[in-house]
């Protein structure tokens, strides 16, 4: 089947499925229309919309982006972490993008970066949660604090992937000692940690192929 | 109540924010009232009951509209709680809503008592009629100021609804008791203007009933705990 | 240490049909703090009581340093008040408000409330009676946010607005907290933008403030454990229990001080934790209130 233009940039633009509707249609550029394959109906309207607008099924073209361009910096301010409903306690989202941040790369070691009550402004959140997360990556060793002066990244930060070092060890000693109240043995619980390594690579493998995630039905202990 | 200085400028700031509020019932009653003078022009007995009642009408309506709208509609909308919020303390807001209801009706009122008794005083008119005239004006601001100082007071639509209609009646009761008394019939009808002591005793107590009320208006509400 | 913006100490006010009983409030300067409470807890009466529109029956009540309300017009000055209960004059425009405003407030901030109509959307030559909803109550924070006050009190600042309404309302709140010298007090039936926003909790139910903490602390000591108990085992003492609830074989437990050293204790005495879930501003509160009102039945 030859491959649409859409179903192509689908994982450019995954906001919007394609529908069985288009499938059938080509997408002009020139006009940024679907015009109907040769032979068949055009688009299906319904009694009470005499004429939908078809234009930029699943696209998003130049001032969509500029939208979302300025909401994402109205939002999130100059710090650019962006705090979920869901994500857990306020306080550990903050603690995370920060050491995320740090990991990266994109705050060096010795940078200032925004003092307490400047990042409550930018995330709307109480100065006493920031506060509470800023202490927090002080223990940790990731930044300093010099009263009066402001909130640097600490010089002898280990960048990269070693600040996790901690969580990840914190985290194998969690579920060894879970294992072992469960009664599993030893290689049980090795075992279960290479399914759920091998959950995450197909995760990570779908999404770069674009194809459609197939539900997995759920795994029998082994 | 700690007696601290009134501040006359957030004063001054509340009148003026009333007189804007109400500016067009007030500039549109002149006309009316103007209009209804007009009439007694035209020289037909008739015409002089249907201005007497139009005028009454206008300014009795004006004076109750106006406390109403100042005093009642602003606790009713709710727009006393922002007028509150701004540093203005109760004994600032009392006085001037007493100042601003006394002052924005006299807008209307002195022209059109003016106008009255430049009618009566014109040659070919009843020249008797003038105390009785003044003193019926002075009812009129009398019952005013009973409104407002209803409204301000009991705070309820209600009472001071009655208090409109209360004050109503006593027009028409003042009005007939005093064109009933020996002092003032005995010259209503005459050709000149004669001032009797009945008339002048009437006028003084109506005079100082006006600042009174205020007064007792003021002092009843420096007693409450309660604004809001 | 800041001063103390509020303070409010045995503070009593007695209605026909309700008490407002023995409150006790403080909050520093520079902090916010989140008022929370069912309809007719009190809490209007008292934001009231703070503004000095209600004289209280007994109790002191110092704002920004004044003792209300014999100073309240000095206290005043420097306070922006927004209520639900409040309403702007329809007839006139929003710059006729603004002007009103401005003339009896010398530290106006004539450009920062152009900004603030940019912000918000608002047109300054539309009457208010032809706003929306939202809009007026957008008009009144306005009103309130540019005479640069000190202490801001909000009796549901964000009630009746959509989300991004919301969400441009809190934004600005916060962007003003950049201030040091500026304090927050609100109250809202929102419990999620309280949760957020605010550094201080104080919980008001019938007539008393139940609780009055920092609200990390709050959200750190409340958990809900859910325990699997084998059949002849006893349900271990735990401190600080607020509910029992779920079935005798799998309780979920809802505790007021939650130590980790709890989950040690389950599994020594052989009850297995399944989890223990934190809890939001919200389940903390609906859980306290109801625990107190099975204990005082009104």
């Amino acid at each position: 089947m030859r491959r649409r233009k859409i179903q192509r940039d689908r994982s450019q633009y995954p906001l919007r499925p394609v529908t069985e509707q288009m499938k059938g249609q080509s997408h002009d550029l020139k006009t940024n229309n679907l015009t109907p394959k040769k032979g068949e109906a055009t688009v299906r309207t319904s009694p009470q919309c005499p004429k939908t607008d078809t234009r930029n099924h699943g696209r998003l073209d130049t001032i969509d982006y500029l939208c979302i361009l300025s909401i994402f910096i109205m939002h999130t301010g100059s710090s650019r972490i962006v705090l979920s409903q869901t994500g857990g306690p306020l306080y550990q989202q903050i603690v995370n993008q920060l050491k995320a941040k740090i990991a990266v790369g994109e705050w060096v070691a010795g940078e200032e970066i925004p003092s307490i009550r400047q990042l409550a402004a930018d995330l709307s959140v109480s100065v006493i949660t920031v506060k509470r997360a800023y202490l927090e990556l002080e223990h940790a060793g990731l930044i300093v604090t010099q009263h009066g002066k402001g909130s640097f990244v600490a010089a002898d930060v280990a960048s990269g992937p070693e600040i996790f070092e901690q969580e990840l060890v914190a985290h194998l000693e969690e579920a060894a000692r879970l294992g072992t109240t469960m009664g599993m043995s030893q290689r049980e619980i090795v075992s279960r940690l290479r399914q759920a390594l091998d959950e995450t690579l197909d995760e990570t493998r779908d999404e770069t192929e674009g194809a459609h995630v197939v539900p997995k039905s759920s795994k029998e202990p082994v | 109540m700690n007696r601290q200085r009134m501040n006359y400028a957030v004063v001054r700031q509340l009148i003026l924010k009333d007189w804007y509020l109400n500016r067009g019932v007030i500039l549109g009653s002149i006309p009316v009232g103007l209009v209804a003078l007009a009439i007694v022009l035209t020289g037909k007995p008739v015409a002089f009951m249907l201005c007497v009642i139009l005028l009454c009408m206008v300014i009795v309506g004006v004076g109750a509209q106006l406390a109403f709208v100042t005093t009642i509609n602003e606790r009713k909308e709710q727009t006393l709680a922002f007028v509150m919020s701004l540093p203005v303390s109760w004994r600032e807001y009392t006085a001037a809503k007493i100042l601003a209801n006394l002052i924005i009706f006299l807008i209307p009122w002195l022209p059109l008592t003016a106008g009255a008794l430049g009618l009566l005083l014109l040659p070919g008119a009843t020249h008797g009629l003038v105390p009785f005239t003044a003193i019926m004006a002075l009812e009129m601001l009398i019952t005013t100021s009973i409104i407002v100082t209803a409204g301000i007071i009991t705070e309820s639509q209600a009472w001071t609804t009655a208090g409109i209609f209360l004050s109503s009646l006593g027009i028409n009761l003042g009005g007939y008791i005093f064109a009933h008394l020996p002092g003032i019939s005995n010259y209503m009808w005459g050709t000149r203007v004669y001032w009797s002591p009945t008339a002048l005793i009437v006028l003084i107590c109506e005079l100082l009933t006006v600042p009174l009320l205020l007064g007792a208006t003021f002092f009843v509400q420096s007693r409450k705990t309660d604004f809001l | 240490m800041n001063d103390l913006c509020i303070r409010m100490e045995g503070v009593s006010k007695r209605y026909p049909h309700f008490l407002l009983d023995s409150i006790c409030l403080e909050l520093r300067e520079g902090e916010v703090l989140g008022f929370i409470g069912a309809n007719g807890a009190g809490k209007s009466t008292t934001i009231r009581i703070l503004m000095g529109l209600v004289r209280q029956d007994t109790g002191s009540v110092q704002v920004l340093g004044h003792p209300m309300p014999a100073e309240q017009t000095a206290a005043k000055l420097d306070i922006g008040f927004v209520s639900e209960d409040l309403r702007l004059y329809g007839a006139p425009t929003l710059a006729w408000h603004m002007k009103f405003v401005a003339s009896m407030y010398p530290r106006w901030d004539q450009a920062y409330a152009d900004k603030l109509l940019q912000r918000f959307d608002l047109k300054p030559q539309q009457k208010i009676k032809g706003l929306s909803h939202g809009q007026r109550v957008k008009a009144a924070l306005l009103l309130a946010l540019a005479r640069q006050p000190r202490l801001l009190i909000l009796d549901e600042p964000t009630t009746g607005l959509d989300p991004v309404a919301r969400r441009e309302v809190l934004g600005e709140l916060m962007s003003v907290l950049t201030d040091e010298g500026r304090t927050i007090f609100f109250s809202s039936h929102n419990t999620l933008e309280v949760e957020q926003i605010s550094d201080h909790i104080a919980f008001i139910d019938r007539g008393r403030l139940i609780a009055h903490d920092e609200k990390e602390s709050l959200l750190e000591r409340w958990r809900r454990v859910r325990l699997v108990v084998p059949p002849s085992t006893a349900l271990p003492l735990l401190p600080g229990i607020v509910e029992v609830a779920g079935t005798e074989r799998l309780p979920v437990l809802t505790t007021s001080q939650f130590d980790p050293d709890v989950v040690s204790l389950c599994q020594n005495r052989g009850v297995t934790v399944q989890a223990v879930d934190s809890m939001t501003l919200e389940e903390i509160f609906v859980a306290n209130v109801q625990s107190r009102r099975e204990l005082q039945p009104a």
